[in-house]
């Protein structure tokens, strides 16, 4: 059985078709002007590319910020449900998921049936959400990608000391105008967003192993490093008697996790019908 | 009548760094200048000081000797010695008025709130410099968004009937909610009123945290400048600001002037 989860974010949307257990196609796009022509576009694309009729999508499940009113969605489910739902789809001994979108964080505990146990969110501040990355990104002229892959080369990162990002941002313009290198910067940034998360993380009552990061700050390998460094450091180092790392890799794009999700619940609620 | 003497108040804040030259006679504006910061502050001052310094005869050495900086970036400026920004604004609100009790200084970055005695003297003060919210810069950032000068936001937000609540806190996501109700069609005149209605809305509790029941109140700093603004903030005070005679984002670099005045002898 086909069926279609869309998750409609501040900055991308995303889109999976999923048959049972298989991944048939996945898109992740810039949002439209509105979440409504988002979800079309990424719908339709998503649709192209698994070859597969509007008609054999039994069921479909939006989710996101902009999840709500999109006509052709059957259901809407909050991303915290449907990240939860996805991440354990895909690695069923995940317990704690750190997700980080365009504008938001959240750290979402789940049992090992992956439903929901507790979950912290930021969406007020944009200190430690993809935008604060999107905005320093911009300062040094790299892409999101390239702030990961350039910080892995510094050996002094430079230090950020305002939480604010727009403070921040200040503070990063005046080390890129004094001449310090590019790497320094990149990876004093990727710590400084690090810190920010694990910030949130410490507000969870218990950090149970695995843990997982999902969201597009994910593919910033410069900032998954810090994160894995700094919660197996400060949460699992002294009660993990687990034989592996308990920081796991997502086998797919970190990105569609949410959408994924979606999918599964679409999945599960149409066998319920 | 002994000849006179000149005295320099530099504030090197965030975004820009204005200077005033007084006269020690009356304690009158003779010049002041206004420049970017762009990240070299005391490049910044060294302009101000040269802009004024045109078409007056006062020796830049002596001028220098007994200058006063302040402001967040007054400790690099290398001119004369840095006293603090909340002692300065202090200083010129009571001068300008003496009924002054409250001062509200709002930035392009941060925000201080100061309470005085009868006698000038600062009582207390609380400042948010840990979050941008409510201060300038989401004026900066709506106006780059929307293409226009922070100077014309409020003569156009005062044309709104209607305007539009900006939930966000974060100005950078506050920005991003304008674009995102423009581009939904949204009419300029009643986002812009509401951006305006935002910030006095995060000053407002700020006010009211320094005293409950605020009375005597200078409102000043370059957001200040928004009319708008100043007539939301009056509304939600209920009260009437108190008027400086200054352009308000010169106060702390005018007290800085006092302030070299004083400590060289002068009364």
């Amino acid at each position: 059985m086909v069926t279609c989860g869309i998750d409609v974010g501040s900055l991308t949307g995303k889109a999976v078709i999923l048959n049972e257990r298989e991944i048939m196609a996945q898109k992740v796009i810039r949002v439209k002007r509105t979440p409504v022509e988002t979800a079309e576009k990424v719908f339709n694309l998503v649709l192209s590319e698994s070859k597969i009729d509007r008609d054999e999508i039994k069921y479909i499940v939006s989710t996101g910020y902009g999840r709500d009113n999109i006509p052709f969605s059957n259901k809407s489910v909050t991303e915290i449900t449907c990240h939860g739902i996805g991440a354990h789809f895909l690695l069923p001994s995940v317990r704690t998921i750190i997700d980080i979108g365009g504008q938001d964080c959240k750290v979402i505990a789940i049992d090992r049936t992956g439903k929901l146990v507790d979950f912290l969110m930021n969406e007020k501040c944009s200190a430690g959400t993809g935008r604060y990355l999107e905005i320093m990104a911009d300062i040094l002229n790299l892409s999101l990608t390239e702030l990961g892959t350039l910080s892995l080369k510094s050996k002094s990162p430079i230090s950020i000391k305002s939480t604010c990002s727009i403070y921040a941002q200040a503070e990063v313009l005046q080390y890129s105008s004094t001449g310090f290198k590019k790497a320094n910067i990149a990876a004093g940034i990727n710590k400084a967003m690090a810190e920010r998360v694990v910030t949130m993380v410490k507000r969870l009552k218990k950090v149970n192993p695995d843990v997982c990061i999902s969201g597009g700050v994910a593919k910033n390998v410069g900032v998954a490093q810090h994160l894995e460094d700094m919660i197996v450091t400060k949460f699992l180092k002294p009660s993990s008697s687990l034989k592996h790392s308990p920081f796991l890799k997502m086998p797919v794009d970190p990105q569609i996790v949410g959408a994924l999700g979606a999918a599964v619940i679409a999945n599960q609620r149409y066998k319920r019908l | 009548m002994s000849e006179d003497k000149y005295y320099l108040g530099i504030d090197a804040g965030a975004t820009f760094c204005k200077a005033i030259i007084i006269n020690s006679d009356r304690n009158q504006i003779l010049s002041k200048a206004l420049s970017l910061i762009q990240g070299n502050p005391k490049k910044a001052a060294e302009k101000c000081i040269k802009a004024m310094l045109k078409e007056e005869k006062i020796n830049e050495k002596e001028l220098k000797k007994t200058a006063v900086s302040t402001g967040q970036n007054g400790n690099k400026t290398a001119i004369g010695k840095k006293i603090s920004e909340i002692t300065c604004i202090g200083e010129a609100a009571y001068f300008l008025n003496p009924k002054t009790r409250i001062v509200v200084d709002v930035g392009s970055f941060s925000m201080k709130v100061l309470k005085m005695d009868e006698t000038g003297t600062i009582k207390d003060y609380l400042m948010n410099d840990k979050c941008a919210a409510g201060s300038g810069v989401l004026l900066e950032l709506v106006g780059e968004g929307l293409e226009m000068e922070v100077d014309e936001i409020s003569e156009k937000a005062s044309e709104s009937n209607n305007p539009i609540q900006i939930s966000s806190q974060c100005s950078i996501f506050a920005e991003s909610e304008v674009i995102s109700y423009k581009n939904e069609g949204a009419n300029v005149a009643d986002l812009l009123a509401g951006v305006c209605y935002s910030v006095a809305g995060r000053i407002y509790p700020l006010v009211r945290k320094v005293d409950k029941d605020p009375q005597n109140v200078a409102f000043t700093g370059g957001v200040a400048l928004n009319s708008m603004i100043v007539k939301n903030l009056e509304k939600r005070l209920n009260i009437e600001l108190l008027e400086l005679g200054i352009e308000p984002q010169y106060i702390a670099a005018y007290g800085a002037a006092l302030l070299a005045k004083s400590n060289s002898g002068g009364n």
